[in-house]
């Protein structure tokens, strides 16, 4: 899934009220890209457990793109984790506020790192099945991706 | 085999490395070659008894003929504990009927939250014959400390509850009741298979 982000300089000039076209022009030709790829879902043949989902994310974009919430119609919460195993092979878990896409640079979500867990799932989710992510950016862009449920 | 980032000493490595070379040497034999980590030399397993959901015991020791997969997690795991299972999985069907010879045991570290239907619920969805068992606290601090790892309560202010820091790794017990191989998350299948194929053969 591909979305077209503003640059800052872009939005500077359309907040700034200059020529409607002019501002119109100079985004076509500043426009970058911030894409998801590859989201998937964990299987949860239950509603109301917690399963995990993983995106990969690609930012084309010379600006850090920030992403600050997630939610789905799946579960009830949807909180950003990440897993990470220590020198004597013990695994912890922390809860992250956000995702930091650096410019230019690409960030994959992935079993032993960083994921999504979907808590309270709302329906039971089948492999095959396709699960709406919602995602807000710092800019104040909301974008959304759809993600295949696998076992 | 302590476990441990600094691994084993370079005294150590040479003395094994001699060990192992006089002994090729002496009986033109082979030695084992393994694509996961060996525990050199294999060690006696400790003794795991533990409860399974329907009411069973389940001992390590009644084991012996059968190659055991071991690993500590819990059903609150969103992310390593399922991904292991599900390696797992793919695991036993690659094995094919080789895997009537192998016992997969998800030993849950979390016995407040893991009541016996929902660790039995958890475990097999990914595979009927998957074993789960866990016991109490006490217990199962016994088993990890002999295992030298450990677990605990993680509060990170997550809705899903709090976590349980565990060991990320697979421990492979031979037919003999032997501790021989560790494995990290995200094993190449084909890599455990063969490995097994040679336990199976009494490596």
């Amino acid at each position: 899934m591909r979305i077209l982000l503003l640059s800052r300089a872009t939005l500077g000039v359309c907040l700034g009220g200059l020529v409607l076209a002019g501002c119109k022009r100079e985004s076509r030709l500043q426009a970058t890209t911030f894409e998801t790829h590859d989201a998937w879902v964990r299987s949860a043949p239950d509603t109301g457990s917690t399963t995990a989902a993983y995106i990969r994310f690609v930012n084309g974009s010379p600006d850090t793109v920030v992403v600050s919430h997630f939610e789905s119609d799946a579960a009830r919460i949807v909180e950003l984790h990440r897993s990470s195993t220590d020198g004597s092979g013990e695994s912890h878990m922390t809860m992250q506020n956000a995702l930091v896409v650096a410019p230019n640079h690409s960030l994959a979500m992935k079993p032993g790192g960083y994921h999504l867990m979907l808590i309270g799932t709302t329906e039971s989710l089948p492999a095959g099945k396709l699960v709406r992510i919602v995602m807000h950016l710092s800019n104040g862009s909301i974008i959304a991706t759809s993600a295949r449920v696998r076992l | 085999m302590q476990r441990s980032s600094a691994g084993p000493s370079f005294g150590y490595i040479v003395s094994l490395a001699a060990t192992v070379a006089f002994a090729t040497l002496a009986t033109g034999c082979k030695p084992a070659s393994f694509h996961g980590t060996a525990y050199e030399p294999p060690e006696k397993a400790p003794p795991v008894v533990l409860q399974q959901p329907s009411g069973a015991k389940f001992s390590l020791a009644d084991q012996q003929g059968s190659v055991v997969l071991l690993f500590f997690g819990y059903t609150h795991c969103p992310d390593i504990c399922p991904t292991t299972l599900n390696d797992w999985k793919h695991l036993k069907t690659a094995l094919g009927r080789d895997a009537s010879r192998v016992r997969f045991v998800f030993i849950s570290v979390d016995p407040a939250r893991d009541d016996p239907v929902t660790l039995q619920r958890y475990v097999t969805r990914f595979d009927p014959d998957f074993i789960a068992a866990t016991s109490d606290s006490a217990t199962l601090a016994n088993i990890e400390r002999s295992f030298h790892v450990t677990s605990a309560r993680e509060e990170t202010g997550s809705a899903n509850g709090y976590a349980v820091t565990h060991p990320a790794q697979t421990f492979v017990v031979d037919k003999r009741g032997n501790l021989r191989l560790l494995y990290s998350l995200g094993m190449q299948t084909s890599d455990v298979v063969s490995d097994i194929r040679q336990l199976l053969r009494g490596a």
